[in-house]
């Protein structure tokens, strides 16, 4: 047996030294005194940064450390606050005028002014842009003197501003682009208090302290955005030290943070919702009574309960309570609460006393499983049964949008502009942005009006009369409109949950 | 024998060109148009078809392909759909992970799992076998994800001795490796205890013994030897299997690996990515297989290839 122990003491042996080479290694920095470099994980891939070909929200959130646009948010997602504009007023409904900050920098040493405005925002709806759908309301860039620009719209248009706001529509350096061409969206050139040092597509970007930034400057000297996909391997990073801000995170992490001392949950509001969207062009969902029966079986304060960890409220479509034009007096109630009983009399009425078989289109991703299957075992017990169809993005997109499917899932917007959600609901955008292929003349009437009017409170009487027929209408329910969660390591001070930006020019670390 | 390499050489262009046909036919068959993922789900008509000139996705398919082709044998891969990046520094960011990962975790199981599995051949029976074949059993049924997470939460969380988001240090594969090598460790092992057993048999051991060597002689130089080269077969595969990437090993320590960028890439319909992916993957598995039949025969002089 002596050879035998002596083998194995080899295998442990050599585990140990493996081991010691492992803690030879770089030690995490976790609660280093006078730690400089802020790290947050990011839960989607992210491949390229340039704006104009870029869709996907995680890009533009972490683009606005960077790139700056005319004007933004604030906390709320609604305020309009100068950014590189500093004042602005509307010469007519389709003419405004914008003063620029002046002495403005971009990262190349480039100025800033009205030629680089109206550069990016013709960049931004040339035909090769993803984003000419929504900047199909821009006219023209006139460049006035050099920090003033002109920019007209081909019809009075009152979301401008919002428009303008949002995580897209950024200032980019003129002289970057020509110069780096197609792989500008290796390494975007902006105005903002950070600059990006390098990015590996699909893995991390790195962005270092712009110090001569026009504003306050940023208050840590570097910031790492590293992707890791995996939900239970974030957790375990913010507990060892390597990652300091979770953005957007599952209820399972909230709980496992509850009773770590060291560590924050952080909620806002958040740009986000989870809608549900019925094809009212095919049988039986083009009779309302049907539509309404299935969200009268739908049991939402359960759902938001028990998957969502009661994160987030449901509300009736169009307006999610972070949309500008919300009345909590008129919409706070829901139009179709759960009641099983009325949605068997409703689906009766409409002649489908024993219910009837239908889709569900969901993304094959767990979350969407999961409300696939809650929302399958709820309409069960009203008769309908509902077979989940899962699909990559890519076929959902394309499905929904050629109007195959019954029902499907969405996620869309939650806060800002009501007319971000409203082209949903507009006859014009079949096949486009309005998957339930409902309209309805009046809607589609209110829906232009409301585009057009620069009067706030002419505007908010015909915001609210289009939600109201919408509301009636019911293409569509809401699950719920997300709030913002973050998870935290206290360390880390000064940091705010933006809708729409990720911004940590403000945040420091230490204690 | 080199005639026979060449022979394989002449093949591997045959599997080349196969892949070349296959994966872009499949690629346009399935559902899913990289200008919908680009141009994104809110995306107008005109968007797309923006998208999809920029892309030269708005040409007949013959004219694609042909393109592509073109581009191909000139050694041209193209650039990404998404990220713009040339292929060729797409994969060069993901291979050499994937290579590393691939050669650290065979290596370890090698180094751990033939001794394990020889152990357990000459002690059949004992507990030094039992053991042996109880690693090797919850090697194969411990599911990676679970032992990653726990391997982090030991040696990351309590421990603090090493991270758990892969950064590119060479501290950052042990984790990883150990967490891929415990499923091919055991394989290792089974192999090489079942062809350990089957060798002691034979008449050529029992003369060995009974002209007077030493028992371990007779083991190592002897029977090991020659139950080699089904052990060898499944290093070969793993590896193989290994390069291919491996999704979940890769998702829990955020390594950007062959497999992180081939998923990623087939849900954003990435075709250039894709194609040159698989093309390369091919490619590797002919080539490990080339390379594991010609050790065969230097491990056994038996076998000889014309």
């Amino acid at each position: 047996m002596t050879r035998g122990r002596r083998w194995w003491a080899g295998v442990v042996c050599a585990v140990a030294v493996a081991v010691a080479a492992g803690a030879a290694g770089p030690p995490p920095a976790a609660g280093a005194p006078g730690r400089d470099v802020l790290r947050l994980s990011v839960r989607t891939t992210v491949v390229g940064l340039d704006p104009k070909f870029e869709t996907a929200s995680t890009v533009g959130f972490i683009n606005s450390n960077v790139l700056e646009s005319l004007v933004t948010t604030d906390f709320d997602g609604k305020t309009i606050q100068p950014q590189l504009a500093t004042e602005w007023r509307a010469e007519s409904g389709s003419s405004w005028v914008f003063k620029l900050r002046p002495n403005v920098r971009f990262h190349d040493g480039t100025p800033f002014g009205a030629q680089a405005v109206k550069f990016s925002l013709e960049r931004m709806a040339d035909a090769e842009s993803v984003h000419r759908g929504d900047f199909a309301w821009l006219q023209s860039v006139e460049v006035v003197d050099p920090l003033t620009v002109r920019i007209r719209s081909k019809f009075p248009y009152a979301p401008m501003l919002s428009a303008l706001a949002f995580y897209q529509p950024y200032i980019v350096s003129p002289a970057a682009v020509q110069q780096m061409g197609t792989q500008f969206g290796q390494k975007p050139v902006g105005t903002g208090p950070f600059k990006y040092e390098s990015h590996v597509p699909r893995q991390r970007t790195i962005m270092v302290r712009n110090d001569d930034y026009w504003g306050p400057k940023a208050k840590v000297s570097r910031v790492e955005w590293i992707i890791v996909v995996e939900e239970n391997a974030r957790l375990a990073a913010l507990l060892s030290g390597e990652l300091d801000i979770l953005t957007i995170i599952e209820p399972a992490i909230m709980q496992a943070l509850a009773t770590r001392p060291q560590f924050a949950v952080l909620r806002g509001p958040d740009d986000l919702v989870d809608r549900v969207g019925f094809n009212a062009r095919k049988r039986p969902f083009d009779d309302v009574r049907v539509r309404r029966a299935l969200i009268h079986g739908v049991n939402r304060m359960q759902m938001i309960a028990t998957i969502f960890g009661g994160v987030g409220v449901a509300y009736d479509p169009p307006l999610a309570p972070g949309i500008w034009g919300y009345d909590p007096q008129t919409m706070g109630r829901l139009s179709y609460p759960y009641d099983p009983n009325k949605a068997r009399a409703l689906l009766a009425e409409a002649g489908f006393p024993q219910g009837f078989r239908t889709t569900f289109t969901i993304i094959n991703r767990p979350d969407h499983r999961q409300i696939g299957e809650v929302i399958q075992a709820d309409l069960k017990q009203i008769g309908v049964e509902v077979a989940l169809r899962a699909l990559d993005f890519a076929s959902v997109s394309q499905s929904t949008r050629q109007g195959e499917h019954d029902m499907y899932i969405i996620g869309t917007y939650g806060v800002g502009d009501p007319d971000r959600v409203l082209p949903e609901f507009e006859s014009a955008n079949f096949n486009v942005r309005n998957r339930n292929f409902w309209a309805d003349p009046e809607v589609d009437r209110l829906i232009l009006a409301q585009r057009q009017e620069l009067d706030p409170q002419k505007r908010l009487a015909l915001v609210r009369q289009a939600a109201a027929k919408i509301r009636e209408a019911a293409p569509e329910f809401a699950l719920r409109w997300r709030r913002a969660v973050m998870a935290i390591n206290k360390d880390v001070v000064g940091y705010r949950v933006h809708p729409q930006k990720w911004y940590v020019r403000d945040v420091s670390i230490g204690r | 024998m080199f005639p026979y390499v060449l022979r394989r050489v002449a093949h591997l262009a045959l599997v080349a060109a196969g892949v070349v046909v296959v994966t872009f036919s499949m690629l346009h068959l399935i559902p899913g148009d990289p200008a919908h993922v680009i141009a994104g789900d809110f995306a107008t008509q005109e968007s797309i078809e923006g998208v999809r000139r920029r892309l030269g996705l708005d040409q007949p398919l013959p004219v694609q392909f042909a393109r592509y082709v073109g581009r191909l044998v000139r050694g041209d891969l193209g650039a990404s759909f998404r990220s713009n990046v040339p292929v060729t520094r797409e994969l060069g960011l993901s291979y050499p992970i994937s290579a590393q990962l691939a050669v650290y975790s065979l290596a370890l199981a090698t180094v751990v799992g033939v001794p394990l599995g020889v152990v357990a051949a000459v002690r059949r029976g004992t507990f030094a076998d039992l053991a042996t074949m109880v690693i090797a059993m919850a090697g194969l049924s411990i599911p990676s994800f679970w032992l990653g997470l726990n391997l982090i939460l030991l040696f990351s969380v309590r421990l603090g001795w090493l991270r758990s988001i892969w950064g590119g240090a060479p501290a950052d594969y042990i984790l990883p490796s150990v967490t891929l090598a415990m499923f091919s460790l055991a394989l290792i092992a089974r192999q090489t205890r079942s062809s350990m057993l089957e060798v002691l048999t034979q008449d050529y051991i029992r003369t060995a013994r009974a002209k007077g060597l030493a028992v371990r002689a007779v083991h190592y130089r002897h029977a090991l030897q020659n139950a080699l080269v089904p052990v060898l077969t499944v290093i070969g595969l793993n590896f193989g299997y290994i390069l291919g990437g491996t999704v979940i090993t890769e998702s829990i320590f955020s390594m950007r690996g062959m497999g992180t960028l081939l998923v990623a890439s087939i849900l954003d319909r990435d075709y250039p990515i894709v194609q040159a992916g698989i093309l390369v993957l091919a490619l590797n598995f002919a080539v490990i297989n080339l390379l594991t039949d010609l050790l065969y025969a230097v491990i056994d002089p038996r076998i000889r290839y014309a």
